[in-house]
């Protein structure tokens, strides 16, 4: 930075503030609470040294609540990555009608809230009674319990996040594919290019950027997502089956009431997420075109 | 660009299909708020409530602070909005201000 | 531009993984004017579920006291978010003054909430009440609010037992006479069984709630108990022949398919819309089913086991002050007397389908007199007072944490992973290494 002016100190302030007041000082705490022991109203806080991380390490759940993190991170980034993909293609480069119709359509379940969009899916979903049971009935078929089967209750809180998420994700992606120049696709089909060459060739790395971070977004705020439904429908059942590394935070520190505990896993979840992003970026980084 | 018009119509269906899937539980969301309770459990695939009543509508204005919820919402979403405009704003100006010849992506 | 990017991407990441520790609740302070002394009182009733109730007593207690003024605040989450709200409200120095805390939660709130005692309230503040609660309640309803080591934290204020409803409809569908419920386990294992062939309708389901108080109810029953004191620590209880087979009774009827495992408010749903024969939860659901369902909602006692004494815990919760100020702690008490006086506990068991857990309100006129001869799931309910227990409550820092691994038993055992009898033994040494 050579010509670091004062000016462009005074414009990051604010931002750089909130994130120091509201981010990096409490996550210097949340280090400090990590190696003590601690139940939010107690007004002695034991020393532990290093002991919540030993327990978190040394308990099987770690291993599980890992393993469902990456199946979350699988079905999330299937329903709101993958999918919308390939549907913005379609959307901006196969239709020559109504796609402003799609694009609104498919965008209003963004608006619901999580907290509703999980009732209504406990009620759609329903064994017994729900509509889709009705449906499965119909042709003869035994409705699962959806929220009570491990794996099968991690697929379908990713669909409850995809439902709401995927339009948003849609829009986004479309936007960059209209960018694609329609010059490029034109030669490309008069050299008699197959689709799949046309995408593998020129949609592919011409989007690569907007692609990125979508993908990163997909990762890293859908499981953030993922708290609002586990806490409404399951509470991490059946046998921690739904839990992941953003609600067993949640559950350590405001069901069992061990902040030590809860912020030793927070920790373990920021630095997977710092991992996550530098593998992004020595990876990922080095194949996307940024346009600009 | 210029597909022949009619050759799309299989991507349509895929997309009708996707905006079934999307807009069907809000459309479920609706029929069942014009529904009375039993209804709600007797008929429930049907989508036209036999009887629509605004009873759940009138019950929401009457017995819930509505008008502060709203309010809540307004003052939470615009302080959010505008909090967020402000401060990503300035920085952003502030990191393309700030000599960025060493970042080969300017 | 690109490493900026990431730079900010991190920050971000870094500000949500801290809010999902650092997202306190925020909570309403009551001003204080001199002439009125406002308190506030906190509950878990949403409005299915007695909030309505909630409102019409503290409007017609502020009506009756002038001088007082009372605020409800509505809890959601039941009592692990009351707590949770009350412990966030506490460490920032602003507590409530009356708050309902669940039986479950006795021994922790216990050991780790500053209350203030009302046996200490009353000999200071209020003298006149000396022999109260002695004069009012049972010794054994008034165990249900006093902690291991013996202190009496709070007052009970709404008891629940677990009963057996069921759909008069599906019944007769099935053959089976309505007036004429199961009355014991086996019993119930083959009318769920009669209602699956019979009519294709799932037959059974207990509540599963995040807690395990029905579980309880079932298991001590037949003899076995979920806490056991040895050599004067409290350690699981349930490695026993007597919980074993109680809990695979259950599972025996999830496996044949007779007996559902979802959910509570999948089940409860399914239940209304006449999908399932029987439902086993709290009488705390009677109003709100009653309300709901198309068909006439009944009640039966909550089945034993042949032969077997019935054992059943009470839920419900109980009236503790957290007020510091003496003003307040006077206006908490008067409070508090007043939601335990007949009259309001009448509202109150109406509203909830909850007990009264007052002496003599049942056959008070100004009480329950007329309802209790009306209702007549009422009047099962209150046939099983006389069977009421303490709610096992798990002692010490890990102790929530042990009744999670309870309750996730619950799912190892139901989706028939593994017998009862294993499953068992093995969250009791999960859980003996914790406490």
């Amino acid at each position: 930075m050579s010509r670091f002016t004062w000016q462009s100190v005074l414009f990051l302030a604010p931002a750089v503030i909130t994130l120091l007041l509201f981010a990096y000082w409490p996550l210097l705490q949340d280090v400090w609470l990590s190696f003590h022991s601690w139940n939010m109203v107690s007004p002695t806080m034991k020393f532990v040294g290093l002991q919540n991380y030993l327990q978190l390490l040394s308990s099987g759940e770690l291993i599980k609540i890992l393993l469902n993190t990456i199946l979350y991170i699988l079905v999330l980034v299937c329903v709101n990555f993958i999918l919308p993909y390939l549907l913005s293609f379609i959307i901006a480069h196969r239709l020559n009608r109504f796609s402003f119709f799609y694009r609104s359509a498919l965008f209003i379940p963004s608006t619901v809230s999580l907290a509703v969009a999980s009732i209504l899916f406990l009620w759609i979903l329903n064994p017994l009674a729900g509509p889709l049971n009705i449906i499965l009935s119909a042709i003869g078929l035994e409705s699962p319990r959806w929220f009570k089967e491990s794996g099968l209750v991690i697929i379908i809180i990713g669909l409850i996040i995809g439902w709401k998420v995927f339009g948003y994700n849609l829009i986004l992606l479309v936007a960059a594919m209209v960018d694609v120049p329609k010059e490029l696709i034109e030669a490309a089909r008069l050299e008699n290019v197959s689709n799949w060459q046309l995408f593998r060739r020129i949609i592919v790395p011409m989007t690569s950027s907007t692609a990125l971070y979508v993908f990163v977004i997909t990762v890293v705020f859908g499981l953030q997502y993922v708290l609002v439904p586990v806490n409404m429908l399951t509470q991490g059942g059946p046998d921690q089956g739904s839990t992941n590394l953003v609600y067993i935070v949640y559950q350590y520190g405001f069901v069992f009431f061990q902040t030590g505990k809860a912020s030793a896993f927070a920790i373990v979840t920021m630095l997977l997420y710092a991992l996550f992003l530098i593998v992004k970026t020595k990876v990922l980084d080095k194949k996307v075109h940024y346009e600009n | 660009m210029k597909i022949n018009s009619y050759r799309d119509w299989y991507w349509h269906i895929l997309l009708l299909f996707a905006v079934v899937i999307q807009l069907w539980p809000l459309f479920f969301m609706l029929s069942t708020s014009f529904k009375t309770m039993d209804q709600i459990f007797l008929s429930t695939l049907n989508p036209l409530p036999a009887k629509p009543v605004l009873d759940n509508y009138l019950y929401v204005l009457k017995n819930l602070p509505l008008v502060q919820y709203i309010v809540n919402t307004l003052l939470i979403a615009s302080s959010i909005t505008l909090a967020k405009i402000i401060t990503s704003i300035l920085a952003g100006f502030a990191f393309v201000y700030a000599d960025c010849q060493q970042y080969h992506s300017c | 531009m690109k490493k900026i990017t990431q730079l900010v991407v991190l920050l971000c990441i870094g500000a949500f993984t801290i809010l999902a520790l650092g997202c306190g609740n925020s909570q309403n302070t009551s001003s204080k004017t001199p002439s009125k002394v406002m308190i506030e009182y906190w509950h878990v009733n949403a409005e299915s579920f007695g909030g309505p109730s909630v409102k019409q007593l503290v409007e017609q207690f502020n009506k009756e006291n002038p001088d007082i003024e009372v605020v409800e605040k509505y809890n959601p989450d039941m009592y692990k978010g009351l707590t949770q709200n009350l412990q966030a409200a506490m460490a920032s120095g602003k507590n409530p003054d009356v708050v309902q805390m669940g039986y479950s939660y006795l021994n922790y709130a216990g050991e780790n909430l500053k209350y203030a005692s009302i046996p200490d309230i009353i000999t200071k503040l209020s003298p006149e009440d000396n022999s109260y609660l002695q004069d009012n309640f049972l010794p054994n309803v008034l165990a249900l609010a006093t902690t291991d080591d013996g202190k009496q934290i709070g007052i009970p204020y709404s008891v629940s037992v677990p009963v057996l409803y069921y759909n008069p409809d599906v019944f007769k569908q099935a053959g089976l006479d309505p007036n004429q419920p199961p009355r014991t386990w086996q019993e119930v294992t083959q009318y769920a069984k009669t209602i699956k062939e019979k009519t294709g309708i799932m037959g059974f389901f207990m509540q599963e709630y995040a807690d395990n108080w029905a579980q309880q109810a079932l298991i001590e029953s037949n003899g076995g108990q979920i806490l056991a004191k040895k050599d004067g620590r409290t350690m699981a209880g349930f490695d026993t022949p007597e919980a074993s087979e109680a809990y695979q009774v259950l599972a025996d009827m999830v496996k044949n398919g007779n007996g559902l495992h979802a959910t509570n408010e999948e089940a409860f749903q399914a239940f209304l819309s006449g999908k399932l024969g029987m439902v086993c939860t709290t009488i705390g659901k009677r109003d709100n089913f009653e309300k709901s369902a198309k068909f006439t909602v009944m009640a039966a006692q909550f089945p034993s086991f042949e032969g077997k004494t019935r054992r059943l815990p009470a839920g419900g919760n109980l009236l503790m002050i957290f007020s510091q100020d003496p003003d307040k702690q006077k206006a908490a008490w008067r409070f508090v007397k007043f939601l335990e006086s007949p009259g309001a506990l009448a509202l109150w068991s109406k509203g909830t389908g909850y007990l009264p857990p007052r002496k003599g309100v049942t056959e008070d006129p100004q009480g329950l007199k007329d309802f209790a001869e009306q209702n007549k799931n009422m009047q099962v309910a209150m046939s099983q007072m006389p069977e009421v227990v303490k709610w096992a409550s798990f002692p010490g820092a890990n102790g929530l944490q042990a009744e999670q691994a309870l309750i996730d038993v619950r799912d190892i055992i139901l989706s028939g992973k593994q017998s009862a009898a294993d499953a068992l033994k093995q969250a009791a040494a999960k859980i003996n290494s914790m406490l």
